[in-house]
C-alpha cells in the first residue's frame, strides 16, 4: 500500500486526515508531521525523512505538504538525494480535501506516479466557483 | 550593488516569509551565504526552486559573497541570507558596508539559550553579536516587515 505522509504548518496536517477519515473512514498507513511556531527545524526534517522510511512498504510514499516553498515542504524535499533511485518517493503542494480523498481511495489500483497526477488533478478540479457551477 | 536587508534565519529562504521581505525592501536579488548550502548540489537546486517569483537567487561562501558585494560593476538591491551571525562578522571584518541586521528565527539546539519567542542563541553566537554592535551594527528581532522589532543586545 502506498504510504501516505501530510506535512505542514501547524496541526493543519492531522486535522485534514480526520476530517477527511468523517467522510471516508480510518486509514491506515498514514501520518502527519506539523511545524509549530519555536520549533527547530532540523529535528523537523529529521522526522519527516523517518516517517518516510516507517510508511514505505514496497509501494512508495506519497507526501503531501501544505506550502510550496515553506519549510515543511522544503526539509522534504532534501530527501530526494536519499531516493534518486528508490521506489518512488513523491510530493505535491497545496494539499486539500478533494487531493487527499482522491490519494486514500485510489492509492490501492494506482501506482505512486499515477496517483501523484491524479491527486493533482482532483485538487485542482475541486477548486470551483459556487455562481458557475450552479 | 546595494544591500538593502541583511537578515539572519535559519530556515533560509522559507516561502511567503522570505517574500515578505523582498517585497517590502525591492530586492532584486539574495544572497544566501552559507557554506552548507552553497557546497551541496541539491540544496542548491532547493534554494533556486523556491525562491520568490522574479528574485535571482545565489549560494555563496563568505569568500564569494565579499568578493561580489566588493565588486562595484555589479548593479541592483540584494538581500544577504545567513543562518547565524558568524557570516555577517566576517564579512564586515572585510569591509561589506553593513550596517543594520534583522533577526527572524534561529532554532534552539542543545547549547542555547531562548532569547525570544523564534530566537535561541549559543555562546558563539552572543560572542558575534557583541561584536557587530561594537561596530555600531544595529540589530532588530523581527520575523516578517509588519511586526514591531526588539532589539536583539539588550536581550543578551
Amino acid at each position: 500500500m502506498i504510504g501516505i505522509l501530510v506535512v505542514t504548518h501547524g496541526s493543519f496536517g492531522r486535522e485534514l486526515i480526520k476530517s477527511t477519515e468523517v467522510i471516508i473512514g480510518h486509514q491506515e498507513n498514514t501520518y502527519a508531521l506539523g511545524l509549530n511556531e519555536g520549533d527547530g527545524i532540523d529535528e523537523f526534517k529529521e522526522k519527516v525523512a523517518e516517517e518516510i522510511k516507517k510508511l514505505d512498504g514496497g509501494d512508495g510514499v506519497l507526501v503531501f505538504a501544505d506550502l510550496f516553498g515553506g519549510s515543511p515542504f522544503n526539509v522534504t524535499a532534501i530527501n530526494i538525494s536519499n531516493n534518486e533511485k528508490g521506489m518512488g518517493f513523491e510530493c505535491v503542494t497545496g494539499v486539500n480535501s478533494p487531493m487527499l480523498i482522491d490519494a486514500f481511495t485510489m492509492r490501492n489500483s494506482l501506482k505512486i506516479a499515477e496517483l501523484k497526477n491524479q491527486c493533482m488533478e482532483s485538487g485542482k478540479l475541486g477548486i470551483k466557483d459556487m455562481r458557475s457551477e450552479i | 550593488m546595494e544591500i538593502v536587508l541583511t537578515r539572519i534565519d535559519d530556515r533560509l529562504v522559507h516561502g511567503q516569509i522570505t517574500t515578505a521581505w523582498t517585497r517590502q525592501y525591492h530586492c532584486d536579488m539574495i544572497y544566501v551565504i552559507d557554506e552548507q548550502t552553497a557546497k551541496d548540489p541539491l540544496l542548491k537546486r532547493i534554494l533556486k526552486a523556491t525562491a520568490p517569483p522574479d528574485i535571482k537567487v545565489e549560494a555563496l561562501t563568505v569568500g564569494q559573497a565579499v568578493e561580489l558585494l566588493n565588486d562595484n560593476a555589479n548593479k541592483g538591491k540584494v538581500m544577504i541570507l545567513t543562518k547565524g551571525p558568524e557570516s555577517i562578522v566576517r564579512l564586515v571584518e572585510n569591509n561589506v558596508p553593513i550596517n543594520a541586521v534583522n533577526v527572524g528565527g534561529m532554532q534552539p539546539k542543545a547549547g542555547t539559550k531562548k532569547i525570544s519567542k523564534a530566537v535561541s542563541v549559543a555562546d558563539d553566537d552572543i560572542k558575534n553579536f557583541k561584536k557587530l554592535a561594537s561596530r555600531n551594527v544595529k540589530i532588530e528581532i523581527k520575523m516578517i516587515p509588519t511586526e514591531n522589532g526588539g532589539d536583539l543586545i539588550s536581550l543578551i
